[in-house]
């Protein structure tokens, strides 16, 4: 090992940081080396400089801050989220309305039809291989391709797969 | 949680250098921590999650005063050659060092560093952490932070040598 390594290696080493062999290594090169071992004093003399105690907290410093984390327990939602949580409150109301206006006036609701792209007679989400594109159906394969693109569970690996084709 | 309180108040300690704004980070760094406490992830330690908060909170705090008394390690002049201006004390050999003037030269030497490299060496020689764990609360790899420890340590090294250098001289006269 090289002095140059040795000191570049020297803060993890007293930090007890190095895998095995490293360790080994600057442990022999340390001892037999009286500008590395200096190097090795110094950055121990470091370490403990900085670790030196800091001041005691002042007095009341915990009362303070319990008193700080009740009144935050008591505001524990940030206020973006409590605005969510009115927003989705009036969006259920909204469609829950809605659902009584419809049975009342237009006659149930209707299941909401499975998307079979023109001249296929697929679902979009097959898979793109189970259903050859033919020349005659280009209007099919591009609104498929529309559709896949704003469909987060198409992807774009389907999307690909029809370009390769 | 008493441990925890007083184990980032040291940290906020070393990031601020008073007492009292020690004390408005540590607090400002609960709140969030109760705020946000769904957005912890409990394969963490709650302790480096805290300081995490703790150092982000710090970061927003000086913006917010707008006072960063630190320079970056890196940064050079045109020549990409300047160095740090550190004055040197070595001329002042009946400078008694107390405790609290080590303290202040330790707190001078933190603060003259890019906030990274302090954060760095306040876990791992404060904190005591391991570098997996530093890598953790500062969101990088263990590559980085046995980098910035070594190089904060280094311009640490520098700045005491210039600034007390009595007290070097005490270490090794107590260990050897």
């Amino acid at each position: 090992m090289t002095c140059s390594k040795a000191q570049s290696l020297m803060s993890a080493y007293v930090d007890g940081e190095l895998g095995g062999r490293d360790m080994l290594e600057m442990r022999r090169h340390v001892c037999s080396c009286s500008a590395c071992e200096a190097e090795e004093r110094q950055v121990k003399w470091v370490k403990q400089v900085a670790a030196m105690p800091v001041p005691e907290p002042p007095e009341g410093f915990e009362a303070r801050l319990e008193a700080v984390c009740a009144e935050a327990k008591r505001q524990k939602a940030p206020a973006s989220v409590r605005w969510i949580g009115v927003v989705a409150a009036a969006s259920a109301m909204a469609a829950l309305l809605s659902i009584v206006v419809v049975h009342q006036f237009g006659g149930g609701i209707q299941p909401p039809k499975p998307y079979v792209a023109a001249g296929s007679g697929q679902d979009t989400l097959t898979t793109p291989s189970a259903q050859p594109a033919t020349a005659s159906s280009e209007d099919a394969l591009r609104e498929r391709q529309y559709l896949m693109n704003s469909d987060p569970l198409s992807g774009p690996a389907s999307t690909v797969a029809y370009a390769e084709r | 949680m008493k441990k925890s309180q007083r184990q980032a108040f040291a940290l906020a300690y070393r990031l601020t250098g008073n007492t009292a704004e020690a004390e408005d980070l540590v607090q400002e760094a609960y709140v969030r921590a109760y705020r946000f406490f769904h957005r912890y992830d409990p394969t963490m330690p709650f302790t480096s999650w805290l300081f995490r908060i703790v150092t982000n909170a710090h970061i927003d705090m000086v913006r917010r005063r707008g006072r960063f008394r630190t320079t970056s390690i890196d940064q050079g002049g045109d020549d990409g050659k300047r160095t740090l201006e550190i004055e040197d004390c070595s001329a002042m050999p009946e400078t008694i060092l107390t405790e609290q003037s080590v303290n202040e030269h330790l707190q001078e030497g933190l603060e003259s560093m890019n906030h990274d490299f302090r954060t760095a060496i306040i876990l791992a020689d404060v904190e005591g952490m391991a570098y997996e764990e530093i890598a953790d609360v500062m969101k990088t790899s263990i590559g980085t932070v046995r980098s910035r420890i070594h190089r904060g340590r280094k311009h640490l090294r520098t700045h005491l040598l210039k600034q007390a250098p009595g007290l070097y001289e005490r270490y090794c006269d107590d260990v050897f």
